[in-house]
């Protein structure tokens, strides 16, 4: 349970930056654009029902049209993201499989499944942002190449953020010691 | 009903994913001109695509009636042409000749100017003979479809067992590569026949085109007939009856065409030499 708090705060943090801050992370005339509230949905633990990926995908879309009126954008890619997060999250697992739960962090489970997730996640939102922005088919090739660039340049800040978060959380050590005499 | 509910419980989050997509994407046409003008073009081109694929579907089904209109129109003007001609003091034969799209035939216009519908041996008058270049034998079609078959002629008459006659039997073959089979008149309704002697074996579906099969020389192969209506077989027999429904109309037959072959003289000539 509370992991499950901790995750829908984390979310609703990267929401806020995201609508506060990086909404004007607009680079190379809208080719690079940061999605920083991705990080809330890439800590979200793994083995949830799928369907409630797709209201978390929903709402967080919602709530980021609302406040950035981008009128259905946020929310179409979100929900796409929600079906999609599960296939995902099973794509990267070991062989043995997550146990449910589970959350993927560089420390614990390698930075490159880390690196692999983070990036599916963020290109096919930014893809399908891209996508349904153009309207037509025949931008698909435009919309894959600006996904590229946007996930690239959110991927970086997201591995930037998880790493000093877990240095962070790494350097807090309890005071109780299993061994007081060291 | 309970099959529908299964499949909605089973694909319930994919029908989500479809509503909040629709949702969103409602949302975004409405917030949006660029994209509201894009999902109306889209809407249009769509709809255009179907009418059109409709209407042409439509077409396609008055093809027929509009072919058979055609027929009968060329039946006519060649009929009135031959008038003309005839009154213009012009007695070449060639000049009421055309050439039928069977290699080998021609066709020559007539006007039916007698016919009994009400009897088993019906009979068709018209009015070409001899003079026109009409022989015995040669076939009449109706609009393209068989109709029947000089029995006798005079200089300027000729006298038809049309196939609502009760005694001719015809050589008719079920589809292009179909099996062959008899087909005759059973005197009750001048818009069916039966086919008889089809092996049992064949398949066979309503629909079918029936066509001459040109063994009799009276007609060129491929002539149409008609279509199947119904099929009918005992499990005692090994032959099948097939009912059909004719092409020619011989309620209103009037305007039609003698087709003959070219090579009938020198045929007649061979087989005599034999006999």
């Amino acid at each position: 349970m509370k992991k499950i708090i901790n995750a829908i705060i984390l979310l609703l943090l990267a929401l806020i930056l995201q609508i506060v801050i990086f909404r004007f992370a607009i680079f190379a005339s809208g080719w690079a654009i940061i999605f920083f509230h991705l990080y809330g949905l890439t800590m979200l633990p793994i083995g949830w029902n799928k369907t409630s990926y797709l209201f978390v995908g929903a709402i967080t879309g919602i709530v980021l049209d609302l406040c950035m009126l981008t009128g259905g954008l946020h929310m179409a890619a979100g929900t796409f993201l929600g079906l999609a997060l599960p296939h995902i999250s099973s794509l990267v697992a070991p062989r043995e499989g997550f146990h449910k739960g589970h959350i993927i962090i560089g420390f614990k489970d390698g930075w490159a499944r880390y690196i692999v997730y983070s990036f599916l996640i963020t290109f096919i939102y930014s893809f399908s942002i891209f996508l349904i922005e153009s309207g037509q088919l025949g931008f698909a090739l435009e919309s894959f190449g600006k996904a590229l660039m946007s996930s690239g340049l959110t991927l970086v800040l997201l591995i930037l953020t998880h790493g000093l978060i877990g240095i962070a959380s790494k350097t807090k050590r309890s005071n109780v010691s299993a061994y007081p005499w060291s | 009903m309970r099959n529908l509910i299964n499949l909605l419980v089973k694909n319930h989050r994919l029908m989500l994913f479809v509503l909040l997509e629709i949702i969103a994407l409602n949302w975004l046409a409405s917030s949006h001109a660029i994209h509201n003008n894009r999902m109306s073009s889209m809407g249009l081109e769509i709809s255009d695509s179907w009418l059109y694929a409709a209407g042409r579907l439509e077409s396609f089904k008055t093809l027929e009636t509009t072919n058979s209109v055609l027929n009968e129109e060329i039946s006519k003007l060649r009929s009135e042409n031959l008038i003309l001609l005839e009154n213009a003091g012009v007695n070449c034969i060639e000049d009421f000749e055309y050439d039928s799209p069977h290699e080998g035939w021609f066709t020559i216009p007539a006007e039916v100017i007698y016919s009994t519908t009400h009897k088993k041996n019906n009979l068709i008058i018209a009015n070409k003979g001899l003079r026109d270049g009409v022989n015995i034998g040669a076939g009449m079609l109706d609009k393209g479809f068989l109709a029947g078959r000089v029995v006798e002629i005079t200089e300027d008459k000729a006298l038809v067992f049309p196939i609502t006659h009760i005694k001719p039997s015809w050589s008719v073959r079920i589809n292009s590569d179909g099996p062959e089979g008899v087909m005759t008149w059973d005197g009750d309704d001048l818009t069916k026949c039966t086919v008889r002697d089809v092996f049992k074996a064949a398949l066979i579906l309503p629909g079918n085109s029936v066509i001459t099969t040109g063994f009799q020389g009276v007609f060129p192969p491929g002539i149409e007939i008609g279509t199947v209506l119904k099929i009918e077989s005992n499990d005692d027999e090994k032959f099948q009856t097939i009912s059909i429904e004719l092409g020619a109309n011989f309620y209103s037959i009037r305007h039609v065409e003698f087709i003959q072959n070219r090579d009938n003289l020198s045929i007649d000539s061979l087989i005599n030499s034999i006999e």
